[in-house]
Parts: C-alpha cells; structure tokens; sequence
C-alpha cells in the first residue's frame, strides 16, 4: 500500500472520510427516529383533542371525516358504548389494543405497524383513541437515510478527486526534485537549490546534496589520482621502450644482456609503483578504516620485519628491532598498520646504503604507542619535510628507485588512525628517524 | 653531434645517453635543471633533450633563462605531460620540438636530425661535399658512390666539419663534441681522428689552422 503515498492518502483519507460519515449517519438517524416519534406523538396528541372538541357539535360529520387509512380514531361515551368512529378502522381486538390504558401503544397488525393515543377526557367522560399507521415515519427515514448516502457518494467522489488534485500538488516538488535529478548526467554533482523546497523534502534535498559533494570529492580524487599515475607512469615506461631499443642496438651479446637486465630492474620498479598505487587508491580518504580492533603493534612489526630483514641482510644492513617491557594495545587497524610498518622499514632499507643501519623501536609512553624507525642514510633535509609527503615527491639527488608514494601512504594511514608523524636526524647527526605517534584514545 | 640530455629519472636518463651514443652522438646527462642551466652557458651543445618535471629548476623555467641569455641550442622538449597547453608553452619559451613520454627512440634521433638541417638550412637529409655524401640518418658516408666505414667519433667529425665548410672549428669545441665530460680523454685523440680522415680523402682535405683548430674549405 506504501507503494504509492498519493494511492495511499487517497484510500485511507476517503476510506475514514466514509467510515465518519456512516457512524454520523447512524447517530442521525437514531436522534432523528426519537424526534420523529416525539412529533408523531404530539401530532397525535392535537388530532384526540380536536376531536374531542368537535365531537359534541359536529358528531355526524365527523364520521365523514374523509381520513386517509393512515389514520383512524374510535370515541367510547363513559358507559363504554362506542359512539364515533373513522370509516377506516383496523380489526384490532380489545384485548391487544387496551382502551382503559391511557397514553401511546404500539400495536402490529398483519401488514402494519399502528401507532395509538388513548385518552379518557375527565370533563366528558369520552374515551377517543386515535391511530396513525407507522409507514409514514418509516418511510420518512428511510429516505433521509437514502437522500444522505446518495450525498455521500457523491461527496465521496468529489472528495476523491479533490484529494487525488492536492495530493498530487503537494508532492509537485518531489516530482520537479526527481526530474531535476533523472536529467543529471553521471558527472553533475553539484548542489541542488533547496531555497524553495518544502519542509518535508528539504531533509532528502539536505542528504542528497551531502552526498553529492562526498561524491564529487571521492570523484575528484580519482580523476586526479588517475591522471597523477597515467602521468607518473610515463617516464619509467619510457625508461623501458629506451632500454629496449638500446638493447636491439648493441653490438655485442654482452652488452645486450646488461640492458635488457636494466629492462627487469625497470619493471620491477614499475610493478613496484602499480602495487603502491593501489594501496592508495584502497585508502579512501574520507571514509574511516572499517575493523578498527584493540592490537599489539609489537606483534604486527615484528612479522613485518620477519619480512624485510632478508632485503637488509643483502644489503649488508644492520637491522635491529627494540620492544618495549610491556606490550600496550592501541585500537588500529591491523592490515593497514603493516602497510604502514612495511612502508617505513622499506624506505629504510632502500635509502640506507650498504653496511648502514635500520633500527625499529616501539616505545610506550603515557597516553599512546610510538613506533620509531631510524636509519643511517641520506635523512630528508628540514625544508622538505612538508613536501616528502606529497605524491610523487622524490628528494633530489636519491638513487634508490622509489615509487613516490611510501611516505604518503604512511601519512594516509597515519590520518586514518589519528597517529601524528615526526620526521628528525637522529641523534648520531646522520640519517633519518621518522616517529609515528598512536594515541591510546 | 653533441647532446645534453637533461632528466632527472636514473632509469631513462641513463637508457637516453646509451641509445644516443649507440646513434653516434655525444651524450652528456644533466640530472637537474641548475646542473644543465651552468652546462648551457658554458659550452657548447648541438641539442638539448629537456624534460620539464625537474628537481631544482623546472624545464619550462631553464628553457626561459637560456633563452633569454641568448643560447640558440636546439631544444626538444621530452616530458610525460601530453597536455595541448603546455606544449604550446614549451614551444612559445623557444622549444624547438616537443615529444611525449614514452617516446620511440628511432624517433627521437629522427627529430633531433631535422632539427640540425633546419639549423644549417639544408631541405637534404644528406650533406653532400664534392664527391663526398654523408648520410646522418644511416650513419653511411660515401665518396663517388664508394661506401668508406670509419669509427662513430670519426664519422661525427666529419659530420661536424662538413656542416661547417669554411668555418674554423676550435680543437676545444671539436673536443667537447666528440667526447663531453669525460675525464680521460687522450689530449691526441683529436689529432688522431684528423689523421684518419685525411688518409682517406686526401691530406689537402682538412686545414689545420695553427694554434686554433681545424676547418674544411667551403666548396666553390
């Protein structure tokens, strides 16, 4: 039934406008039958005294009284004689029709219902009951009752169609506001007015817009995202073309060899590349990381350095891991902290050069968990801090092959976990010591 | 001919120099624009690769100041952004030519000799002296339809001379040309070369111009 609100007002709307009307109709015609009575009654009550006023003077003529059989009226004198009578009168038997009763009596014939005033005047000593047959009150409501319900319907009609009218000019707004939105093309994201909608549309208009902008920036980032690695892309791969060609054109099969080694350490610097760029594009910006659970960062950096020490082992790199006494557990997300770990001890051993040193720490302190990861190569000058984070930043002067991405990456992550970054020289006035700090919440 | 090559990427700069010095160029490699801007004002290039996303001093920025210094090289524009707009600012701040990563290698040859013929005026590939034509693009130099072989350095230099009959060549610029910024070059490595080229065509065929360098007669 709440398929359609218009279908639905109407039904229900019409649907109690009858319901009322019939239970007024009810009480009416119960008030009504009381009135009617009262005033058959009385009329009755007129008809027996005018009798009996005329009786003594006109007492011939008044059984010519040309009544109607609708109506019939008998006189007694005090001895019990009838003396007068209409010339319609029911074969009533005394026994059922009690002339010594004084006041009103209903009595049914075979066909009818009669209705009685028996009254035994005091100054005459005359008895005069009157009768008036009951069709003509029954017959009066029912067509009252008739004449209401044809109105009724009618109404109801009517009302149905006043209904149908305004229902659908108080939704003429959601009709113009679904126009307005089947005419968007998949790009339009921009507001709608709301200045002139209905209270009770404005709340949909209100959220659609919300979403529409959260749309619009989840769009633009992609847009850019897109394009920033379309454009990133295209200078490892014409790396790759170059090393190519130049490998066609040596001379010598050794020569050839050493190039096309080049073109593997190129793609894997570019499959390298592809797989940060999807750890990006899997971290939403505005959406909050979802599984957030109480974990031990120890554990997880661990695992992930079980990982890495090869790399740094084949660099001659001493790699070397300090836990705290206690292990803390902090809320995080654990697949994304690995990616956070693996990031940092990663650019660690990329940049430190051979026989350096890559120290990881996780150190408690009052209100969070700090993981620290320290090396011994290049460190990022002061004034680039800002930029480091930046996409597609790369320090000058680095060899190592980076993709551009780790350390924002490792900002993303960090933000999703409301965890702050420091980035310093570390105490020994070489390298870089980058400290993520986790609050405990 | 001599080239620098200005990009910051190790992977392409490096397969860069390897294919030019396969083509017979000589190749030097700037890594960013500061580096590049110095080497422009100091010597002498026959044509610059110039990426534009650079550490230090953006392309657009190098190509600018050079350009406002006067320095004419050639520059062919090499860079990842396709966009209509900044092509047409490269070209506008004195670009010559402009290719899009990731580019073909044969190509970027290619543009790089048409951008020498339009700088000697010359509507032949081919540079044709007497009975000598040398062909760039092939790297093939023939003398009455006889193809005579010869080493790369010897064939730039010939090239080189031969673009500029009447003119004299200084030893140090003839140096630079067929050796960049290598260190260990024998200081009669040039003199050698000379001596290769007039056994053969002819000890008449190069000048010595005493104390100065070297130059071809301009045919009459």
């Amino acid at each position: 039934m709440i398929s359609s609100i218009k279908r639905f007002l109407l039904f229900y709307l019409l649907l109690s406008i009858v319901i009322i009307s019939l239970l007024a109709l009810i009480g009416n015609t119960f008030l009504f039958q009381r009135d009617v009575k009262r005033h058959f009654d009385h009329h009755l009550v007129n008809v027996s005294r005018l009798l009996l006023s005329l009786h003594t003077t006109h007492t011939k003529q008044l059984s010519n009284l040309p009544f109607t059989n609708i109506y019939q009226f008998r006189a007694w004198s005090a001895a019990g004689k009838l003396i007068l009578h209409s010339k319609y009168i029911t074969d009533i038997s005394t026994t059922e029709l009690n002339r010594d009763q004084d006041g009103f009596q209903t009595i049914k014939t075979k066909d009818h219902f009669w209705r009685f005033y028996t009254h035994k005047y005091k100054s005459s000593q005359i008895i005069i009951q009157v009768g008036e047959s009951y069709t003509l009150q029954k017959n009066l409501v029912k067509n009252i009752i008739r004449n209401y319900l044809e109105v009724l319907i009618m109404t109801c009609l009517l009302l149905g169609i006043l209904i149908w009218l305004t229902v659908d000019y108080g939704l003429k707004n959601l009709k113009i506001l679904a126009e307005k939105l089947s005419r968007r093309s998949a790009t339009a994201l921009e507001a709608l007015d709301v200045s002139n909608m209905p209270l009770e549309i404005k709340p949909i208009a209100d959220e659609l817009n919300n979403l529409f902008a959260r749309l619009q920036k989840a769009f633009d980032r992609n847009k850019h995202f897109a394009a920033d690695a379309a454009h990133e892309l295209r200078t490892p791969l014409a790396a790759l073309k170059t090393q190519a060609q130049v490998a066609l054109l040596a001379p010598t099969l050794e020569e050839s060899k050493k190039t096309i080694q080049k073109v593997i350490d190129g793609t894997n610097r570019c499959t390298h590349m592809v797989r940060q760029l999807l750890t990006l594009s899997r971290l939403g910006e505005e959406e909050a990381l979802q599984d957030m659970q109480l974990s031990d960062l120890v554990t997880i950096t661990t695992d992930m350095l079980a990982q890495l020490a090869p790399f740094a082992l084949n660099k001659n790199i001493d790699i070397a891991f300090v836990e705290p006494d206690q292990h803390k557990k902090i809320i995080i997300n654990e697949p994304s902290i690995s990616i956070l770990v693996r990031n940092l001890v990663d650019n660690a051993i990329r940049y430190t050069p051979e026989g350096g040193k890559v120290i990881v720490k996780v150190v408690n302190y009052h209100d969070g968990v700090v993981l620290q990861v320290i090396d011994s190569g290049p460190g990022i000058p002061q004034e680039l801090h800002p930029q480091v984070f930046e996409r597609f930043y790369r320090v000058l002067g680095t060899n190592a092959s980076g993709s551009g991405l780790g350390l924002p990456i490792v900002k993303q992550i960090a933000d999703l976990h409301h965890a702050k970054i420091n980035l310093s020289t570390p105490d020994t006035d070489k390298g870089l010591k980058i400290e993520v700090i986790f609050p405990t919440f | 001919m001599r080239i620098l090559i200005v990009e910051d990427d190790p992977a392409l700069g490096s397969a860069i120099v390897d294919g030019l010095r396969h083509h017979a160029h000589t190749v030097d490699w700037a890594k960013d624009g500061i580096k590049a801007f110095h080497a422009l004002n100091n010597e002498e290039f026959d044509a610059v690769v110039l990426d534009i996303n650079l550490p230090g001093m953006s392309g657009f920025e190098l190509l600018e100041r050079t350009r406002n210094r006067g320095i004419a090289t050639p520059v062919l524009i090499v860079t990842a952004r396709e966009l209509v707009e900044d092509r047409i600012r490269g070209l506008d701040l004195g670009a010559d030519d402009y290719l899009v990563k990731p580019f073909d290698l044969n190509e970027l040859c290619a543009r790089l000799r048409a951008q020498q013929r339009r700088l000697s005026s010359r509507a032949d590939p081919t540079i044709k002296y007497k009975d000598i034509i040398l062909d760039p693009a092939a790297h093939i130099v023939t003398v009455n339809g006889q193809i005579i072989t010869m080493p790369r350095r010897e064939f730039s230099l010939l090239q080189k001379l031969l673009e500029n009959t009447g003119r004299v060549l200084s030893r140090e610029y003839l140096s630079q040309n067929l050796y960049g910024w290598k260190d260990d070059v024998d200081s009669n490595a040039l003199e050698v070369h000379v001596h290769n080229l007039r056994k053969k065509f002819g000890i008449d065929f190069i000048r010595t111009v005493r104390g100065i360098g070297y130059m071809i007669d301009k045919e009459e």
